[in-house]
């Protein structure tokens, strides 16, 4: 294999972890406060996917400026609704239940969504189209997908908004004291369901938006989001559950293997190849390569 | 101090769905649906009660009982062509399902959760080896497989009956016995049973092969009826996610809440899909979801509770 | 104990009055003489990955059905009247698993006199073994593997199987032959090197198989540099197009669906690839591919079982029809294969049904077994050849000729063969 075109795929899917790591912070920070495992957030990058490709069909409306306007929507959306899932769950269990109960919920939730996506949507494969969809970019002296680059950008600016968000305002800093420490921070006057809430609705608003902008890059169908958060445990399984810079630099891992997998192995295995990495960091360092228990 | 197996009820539950099969392989004269609807039931509370050895008494919740139930189908399409035996061929490849608990074993000491994972891993993973592998799945087209003539309709349902009778069997010894006592006690506190001279990864482990061997049984029949395997037998949502979803609603750890399952899972496909269509998986989703929250422990355990009769308790 | 005896006897008893309840209505029910109406059932993929041609094919038995029944209907001799024909479609969500069952569920519970058949090859792969087992003709418009219709050694695999569609082999070689033709006339060069990449299927598999038989039978004209299978639903085929980048092939021969087809296209052109030909197999000049991928699918042809732009006067007539019939019905579907072959399938049933003067499964069967080579076949018809027949030799699939059509300056354009052509064959320049 020639020396640039390894290099071609490897930008290509550092690209790529850009995506991955957008689409792990929501069930990051659902971990990492309240313990629970919400896969239904995949649902949530479907429907995002969906209303970016309906915006765009209807409205001409691009997808990043769909995630703009669906990122509050979906804000208020998690605060008020999708908590509520979460509240029963966490009523009805405790100890150790807890934890595989929400998650055999919040996959009822996951089939749930993607069948009213099915009935809303059909079933076959969509594409959004945008007058850059095909664009490429000179970078280092490869050509690259602009949707891709536009993509990592988005990540960054994503990534940095929240590490703003959580270590430099007070609401950030109450929601790190509860996902440290539950019972302390009841006891310092922190409205800890308030945090929960806040919490649910920036990690709606996440996936709704890691929802829009892979439209720019992917064809998708009902299930894109399952197999996006099915990447994204491993991702957060590989980096830290409940550490945002562990998520991203999970993703990176994540890309990087998977890439270098279908070179190895062939594309065919590639996943397999990744899986297989979640389940040895699983086994050998459960808290994730960078995770710390407790820490966002 | 050995535990008393309640074989009376557990005879007459069996008796019960013979009778019933009996009644309506006669009435399939007239009437040919109905035995398709019953194998199915049959298929379902089998695939269940599977799902429950593993999930119901040993709390290993797998997501991933697809693994097992693709394996198996898979292989039988090979081992009948090489035998052109279908009942000896359902044997062996419900073996085979087997070896796949051995990538779990090291997931086996991880907390619920992360071994759910690990099961979803394994499941996923095997639907794209398998795809890949052509010459053992026949690829993205599937394997026609063409079956001695003598097992018509009938005879399968029959066969399905036998099956569903050894797990029945398998699931009540197990429950009452000295592991499956150990089991519930693993269920409950892990670290005390550890502390008490349990051996936890073993028990695990057994419950897992055996899970893996009924399982398997369910996907090999399958294959006998319908003379074909494609990989989608190894699809996550349609396969592996059914099973617990169908336990969980009959009844976790209970037999009867298998059968329960069974039945009403047959149901759901046959009369409601139809209807359905593009909003099944939204029906499972909602069920799964308003179980958890409702009766946690399955539409057995209301029954329980309604008719206190002891079919039920097994 | 005793509650539990008396319990099971109780259930017994229920279970047994029921099924009196469900035989003895039937007991009392005399068959008429002549049945209200036929039906004709079909399992089709109305949801999911092919619902867009389940979708085709509901509509184009459906055309047929709705042209004989403003005649009365079928006329069958057995009751001597004309009798109305009527469709029931079950949803098999595109799922092969579904699928079967769904077809026994039709001939049990709906009870169809006769069926017709599903898309995609392992859809109609998992009905066959069920219209075998039934004994109902299975006439095929969507599978067009030979896997489906031989066994590994050569033998006819089912007898109830009538195949509408020519096998994928034979497209492979259709195109080989039509690149040996431009390669003598200087246009490309020799050898051509050729880069082929297909879908993880018996469809795909048969395609490579017939261009490496291709290249066998024309030693010095083809050299197949790099081959890659991929599994359906792809997203990212970065890695596959930087191995075509490398190979150095000069033409790029793939068989892909629709859906992957577009994906990996749009890659490839982002990327920049460029070579002399390429084709996605039967896939190229679809309405969709060119209006999504506009000037990139520029020269792109496919190897179709049939065209819209097909200049006989009886496709042109058909193509009237359909787009009345869709425009009536608020339906976005162009005229392309999937109408016209499905069509013609229940076409052939209902000429069967007449032919046999009865609706017995059976005697349906007898006569489209006369139907076994292009003298004894079904014409005129709208598919390529003009002829609709299933040899025994290639198992009950029809061996008809294909078309090859490129898209030039935005439109379909059929360059081969001669007989069909309405344009010549252009090559990129790269």
């Amino acid at each position: 294999m020639q020396a640039i075109d390894v290099t071609l795929l490897f930008i290509s899917s550092l690209l790529t972890a850009g995506l991955y790591a957008i689409s792990s912070y929501s069930i990051t920070l659902v971990y990492g406060v309240l313990k629970i495992v919400d896969v239904s957030q995949g649902a949530l990058i479907t429907l995002g996917a969906y209303i970016a490709y309906t915006l765009k069909l209807l409205f001409d409306i691009d997808p990043i400026v769909t995630s703009l306007i669906a990122a509050p929507a979906f804000f208020a959306y998690g605060y008020f609704g999708h908590y509520e899932i979460a509240k029963r769950v966490l009523e009805k269990y405790s100890g150790g239940r807890v934890l595989e109960n929400s998650l055999l919920l919040f996959f009822g939730v996951l089939l749930a969504f993607t069948g009213a996506i099915y009935l809303v949507w059909k079933g076959d494969i969509k594409a959004v189209n945008t007058a850059y969809t095909l664009a490429a970019v000179e970078l280092f002296g490869l050509r690259v997908y602009l949707t891709r680059l536009v993509i990592f950008v988005y990540a960054i600016a994503v990534t940095a908004l929240l590490i703003y968000l959580l270590n430099r305002t007070y609401t950030g800093t109450a929601i790190r004291a509860v996902s440290q420490d539950l019972e302390s921070s009841l006891a310092c006057g922190i409205e800890v369901e308030r945090m929960f809430r806040i919490s649910f609705g920036i990690a709606c608003a996440l996936s709704v938006v890691a929802g829009s902008i892979l439209t720019l890059a992917l064809a998708f169908s009902p299930i894109i989001g399952v197999e996006f958060i099915l990447i994204a445990i491993v991702v957060t399984v590989v980096g830290g559950m409940g550490n945002f810079t562990g998520a991203f630099l999970g993703a990176l891992i994540f890309a990087v293997v998977d890439s270098l997998g279908v070179l190895i192995v062939g594309p065919a295995y590639a996943r397999v190849v990744a899986l297989a990495m979640m389940v040895v960091v699983l086994i050998v360092r459960p808290q994730g390569l960078f995770g710390e228990r407790g820490r966002i | 101090m050995r535990p008393v197996v309640p074989w009376r009820p557990t005879l007459l539950l069996l008796a019960a769905v013979s009778t019933v099969t009996l009644a309506i392989v006669g009435i399939s004269r007239v009437e040919p649906f109905l035995l398709i609807f019953w194998y199915f039931v049959l298929l379902y509370s089998t695939y269940s009660i599977s799902w429950n050895i593993a999930g119901g008494l040993a709390n290993l919740f797998s997501l991933g009982h697809a693994t097992f139930f693709g394996t198996a189908a898979m292989s039988f399409a090979h081992l009948v062509r090489m035998t052109g035996n279908p009942l000896l061929s359902i044997a062996l490849a419900s073996a085979a399902s087997c070896l796949l608990v051995g990538p779990l074993i090291p997931a086996i000491r991880l907390r619920g959760p992360f071994f759910m994972l690990s099961t979803y891993a394994l499941s996923v993973a095997a639907y794209f080896v398998t795809l890949n592998t052509d010459w053992f799945s026949g690829g993205g087209s599937g394997i026609v497989l063409r079956i001695d003539p003598a097992y018509t309709r009938e005879v399968t349902v029959f066969v399905a009956l036998g099956i569903l009778a050894a797990a029945s069997l398998t699931f009540v010894r197990l429950k009452w016995s000295y592991l499956g006592i150990a089991m519930i006690a693993t269920r409950d506190d892990e670290e005390a049973a550890e502390s008490l001279g349990i051996p936890v990864s073993r028990i695990k482990l057994i419950s897992m092969f055996l899970s893996a061997l009924f399982a398997g049984a369910a996907g090999a029949l399958h294959a006998l009826w319908l003379s074909y395997v494609h990989v989608d037998a190894f699809n996550t949502t349609s396969v592996s996610l059914l099973a617990p979803v169908i336990t969980l609603l009959g009844g976790k750890a209970l037999l009867s809440g298998s059968y329960i399952g069974g039945l009403v899972n047959a149901v759901i496909y046959f009369y409601l899909a139809a209807g359905l269509g593009e909003a099944t998986l939204l029906f499972y989703g909602a069920l799964l979801g308003a179980v958890l929250l409702l009766e946690p422990d399955g539409v057995a355990k209301t029954l329980q509770k309604i008719t206190r009769n002891p079919v039920f308790s097994i | 104990m005793k509650r539990g005896l008396l319990l099971g006897i109780v259930a017994a008893v229920v279970v047994v009055a029921i099924a009196v309840a469900f035989v003895v209505p039937t007991l009392f029910v005399q068959r008429k003489p002549a049945p209200q109406e036929i039906v004709v059932g079909a399992v089709l993929p109305m949801s999911g990955a092919f619902s867009q041609i389940g979708l085709y094919f509901k509509n184009g038995y459906e055309l047929y059905f709705s042209e004989v029944n403003k005649m009365g209907g079928v006329y069958v001799k057995e009751f001597d009247k004309r009798i109305p024909i009527r469709l029931v479609v079950y949803d098999d969500e595109s799922d092969p698993t579904k699928s079967a069952t769904q077809l026994e569920r039709l001939i049990t519970v709906e009870k169809v006199q006769l069926i017709l058949g599903g898309y995609s090859t392992p859809l109609v792969q998992a009905q066959a073994p069920v219209a075998e087992r039934y004994k109902m003709p299975y006439i095929n418009p969507g599978g067009a593997t030979s896997v489906i219709f031989l066994t590994e050694d050569g033998k006819r695999r089912y007898q109830y199987m009538f195949g509408l569609l020519a096998s994928i082999k034979n497209l492979a070689l259709t195109t080989i032959e039509m690149l040996k033709q431009e390669i003598d006339a200087g246009k490309l060069p020799k050898p051509l090197k050729i880069a082929t990449v297909n879908e993880n299927t018996d469809h795909g598999r048969e395609y490579l198989a017939g261009l490496k038989e291709g290249a066998r039978k024309y030693p010095g004209y083809f050299e197949i540099v790099y081959e890659a299978f991929y599994n359906i639903g792809e997203k990212d085929f970065t890695p596959i197009l930087t191995a075509i980048k490398q190979s150095g092939a000069d033409a790029m021969l793939n068989d892909m669906r629709l859906g992957d087809y577009i994906t990996m296209h749009r890659q490839y052109t982002t990327l920049g690839l460029c070579h002399l030909v390429v084709s996605y197999g039967p896939r190229g000049p679809e309405g969709r591919a060119i209006s999504e991928l506009g000037k990139a699918a520029e020269n792109v042809f496919g190897v179709q079982w049939w065209n819209p732009a097909d200049p006989r006067p009886e496709v042109q007539e058909f193509n009237r029809k359909w787009d009345a019939w869709v425009k009536e019905r608020n339906l976005n579907l162009p005229s392309d294969w999937f109408a016209a072959i499905s069509y013609e399938a229940a076409r052939t049933l209902v000429w069967a049904i007449e032919k046999a003067g009865s609706i017995d499964p059976d005697a349906v069967w007898k006569a489209l077994n006369t139907l076994n080579s292009p003298q004894n076949g079904l014409k005129p018809s709208i598919v390529v050849g003009g002829v609709i027949y299933f040899p025994e030799e290639s198992g009950g699939q029809i061996t008809n000729p294909y078309v090859v059509v490129q898209v030039q300056d935005g439109k379909p354009v059929i360059v081969y063969p001669k007989e069909s052509a309405t344009g010549t064959f252009r090559v990129n320049k790269c």
